[in-house]
Parts: structure tokens; C-alpha cells; sequence
């Protein structure tokens, strides 16, 4: 996994279908920072 | 406000069951079967179980094993094409996700020609009929595809995966024979039963979870949290047919009241890196269960309780969510789950 692939794989985690079941509402920012800190 | 429940209408459970197949097709009048599974099956012998007793009965088969995990829309179009080729009239899905998802994309074009163009099913499709019949069979414990409504597509030009959600496309019969899982590697066995807890966990928290919901998804909990480390560690062949239930019963709830971040997130992995997805959800799994803490109500005490947590009913909510994270973290780390995605791939 690259870090430089991040901002994509940001983009697209937050469009997926499955993001808004979620019960907290995440930002870009939030699901950035949670790839991150999984990295 | 309603709340639909969309299930299998025929399922068996235990060891075995697969010799139930024959009369369900004899009571359905089917008269060939397109065999949907993928080349691993194929080469262990696991599909051959299944081939034996259909042979065995004196059923017509073809075989169709031309799909990859994550399974792309090039996938469902051969396969498309290869029901039409022999002349099949219902299909038998043997595998795990990637299978059971390529017979459902497949199963809905057959009777919904209008949406020969796969990417146009993406979302939720208006398809006006069911899908062709489909027996699943799982052979992973689990991604439950074998009786959700929903099925993933990866688009390799546009890089992405794209979920369909089609009450249409859920299978006729699930076929859950824990016998079709005991020769999974341990590395798939840990990954799967934790994207099972995964499903289950997330399913029991999304806002649209609701009381009937909730029984299956903590119950769903409770038996991986009883039995994935020796279903894993220690090939406990009743470990393994409890994971196979555990399993499925999540499938019941998630597929009907949704899912969450850890699938928002997990699915780019899977476009992106073709990083199986049972290992991006286990990975994902504890971080986002840190990150939606604060928004849970109390669902993370009854979480803790059904890890086994001693003393959940005199913790304040910090603590029975932090003993929640922790019970699901050591699950995955006894697995032997990676914990970062830099040591994933």
C-alpha cells in the first residue's frame, strides 16, 4: 500500500454505499486520518 | 416507520447438508445446474463434494470457475454467457463471496436483460424480476453471502467497487454445510470469521438496527467470540460448525439494516490493492470501532458482555467501550490478523 494512494482511497471510501450506515457521520478528514492511523 | 426483513426461503445447517440438494432441485423441477466457483475449489476437491452428490442423483451440471476474489464485471459477463452456453436453468454457487456474488450479478441479468450493462446495477436496481434460482453454498465462514440481498462488483478501469443492493438477487436456498469449510487455510479462516464479526458488529450498531435485528447480530457476536480462536487455532471441528451458523445469522441482520465505515473503508482496499476483503475489514475493524465509540448508546456493553468481559454492568461507558475495542483487538491479534495495513501486503 502506498501512502501517496491515500487522498484516492479517501475519495472513494467516503462515496461507498456503505459510509453513510455508519452511526458516527465521517468527514474526509476523519476517514483520512483513520487510513493513517491504519497505515 | 416499517422495517423489511428479506431471507432465504429454504436453509439448512449442519455437516452434510449438501445431500439435500438433489431433492430440492427434484421439488423444483430443475433440469441443469450452472455450477458458479472459482479454480482453488476446483483444484482442492471442495466443489467435487458437491459435483458428487449432484452426479450421484444423476443431475446435470456445467461448470463455470473463471472468476478472481473480488470479483469484476468482466467475471459476471463471462459467466453470463456461460449459463446461456449450457443451457442451464438454475445456477449452484460454491465458494465464498466471489462466487456467490459473480451467480447473483449473473442470476439478475438472465431474467433482467435491460441491465445487461453491469455497471447499470450498481445501487439499488429496479429489477423487475427475481433472479435465476440459486442454491449457495458457502465454503468461508463467512461473508454470509449466501442470504444477503447485496453484492459487490469490482470495476477494474474505474479502480473501484461497487455495492448492489437487490432483494431480487437473494439466493433460493443457502446450503451452510460446515463440511464445505474445513479445508480452508487458517490465514482465510481467521480473515473470514472476522469479517463475519465485522457484519455482525457493524450491522448492530448502524442507525437502521433495530430489536429484531439486534438478536441476530449480538447473537452473532457471541458465537465468533466463542468460537473463532479454536475454530482457528485449533481445527475444533464443533468450533468450526458454530462459526458456520455465527456466520450466516449476521448475514440476516446486516443485509437488511446495513452496514458501516469499516465496509465504506475496507472496499477501496479490495479496488485499489486487491487486498482480500475479509483481511481489509479484520484490519479496519478496531480503529473504527475507537473512532464510533462516543456514538453507540450502550451497544458496546452488551458487546463487552458477550466477549465474555466480567463486570460490564458497573462500567461507565468509557470503560465498557474501551473493554469492548480491547475484547475485539485480542480476538484478531490471536488470529493472527495484521494490525497495520504497511505489514498487509
Amino acid at each position: 500500500m502506498k501512502e501517496a494512494d491515500l487522498e484516492a482511497l479517501t475519495e472513494s471510501a467516503f462515496a461507498d454505499v456503505c459510509t453513510p450506515g455508519n452511526p458516527r457521520k465521517a468527514t474526509k478528514e476523519d476517514i483520512l486520518a483513520l487510513y493513517k492511523e491504519a497505515f | 416507520m416499517a422495517n423489511r426483513m428479506v431471507w432465504n426461503g429454504t436453509a439448512y445447517f449442519g455437516a452434510g447438508a449438501i445431500k439435500n440438494i438433489p431433492e430440492e432441485v427434484a421439488r423444483r423441477g430443475f433440469k441443469k445446474a450452472l455450477i458458479v466457483t472459482d479454480k482453488d475449489l476446483i483444484k482442492f476437491g471442495v466443489a467435487k463434494k458437491v459435483f458428487d452428490v449432484l452426479e450421484e442423483a444423476g443431475l446435470a451440471y456445467a461448470v463455470f470457475d473463471s472468476l478472481k476474489q473480488n470479483p469484476t464485471i468482466k467475471n459476471v459477463q463471462d459467466c453470463v454467457a456461460a449459463f446461456k452456453a449450457a443451457g442451464a436453468d438454475y445456477m449452484i454457487a460454491i465458494g465464498g463471496g466471489s462466487s456467490m456474488d459473480t451467480a447473483k450479478g449473473t442470476g439478475i441479468i438472465i431474467n433482467n436483460p435491460e441491465y445487461a450493462d453491469v455497471r447499470s446495477l450498481e445501487g439499488v436496481a429496479p429489477t423487475k424480476h427475481p433472479a435465476v434460482p440459486t442454491f449457495a453454498v458457502p465454503t468461508t465462514a463467512g461473508t454470509a453471502a449466501e442470504t444477503t440481498i447485496n453484492y459487490v462488483i469490482t470495476d477494474e478501469e474505474k479502480r473501484r467497487k461497487f455495492v448492489c443492493v437487490d432483494p431480487h438477487d437473494i439466493p433460493q436456498i443457502a446450503v451452510v454445510d460446515a463440511d464445505m469449510m474445513s479445508s480452508m487455510p487458517k490465514g482465510l479462516a481467521a480473515a473470514t470469521g472476522m469479517d463475519a464479526l465485522t457484519h455482525a458488529i457493524e450491522g448492530y450498531i448502524t442507525p437502521g438496527a433495530w430489536e429484531l435485528s439486534d438478536m441476530f447480530s449480538l447473537k452473532s457476536i457471541q458465537l465468533i467470540a466463542d468460537n473463532l480462536r479454536a475454530a482457528v487455532n485449533d481445527d475444533c471441528s464443533q468450533a468450526k460448525e458454530n462459526m458456520a451458523l455465527g456466520q450466516y445469522v449476521t448475514g440476516m441482520a446486516y443485509s437488511n439494516v446495513g452496514l458501516g465505515l469499516v465496509h465504506g473503508m475496507a472496499h477501496p482496499l479490495g479496488a485499489f490493492y486487491d487486498m482480500p476483503h475479509g483481511v481489509a475489514n479484520a484490519l479496519l475493524l478496531p480503529y473504527i470501532m475507537e473512532y464510533n465509540a462516543d456514538y453507540t448508546g450502550e451497544k458496546y456493553r452488551e458487546i463487552a458482555r458477550v466477549f465474555g468481559v466480567e463486570g460490564v454492568d458497573k462500567m461507565s461507558p468509557a470503560e465498557y467501550r474501551r473493554a469492548a475495542v480491547d475484547a475485539v483487538r485480542q480476538l484478531s491479534k490471536d488470529v493472527h490478523i495484521p494490525q497495520k495495513l504497511s505489514s498487509s501486503m
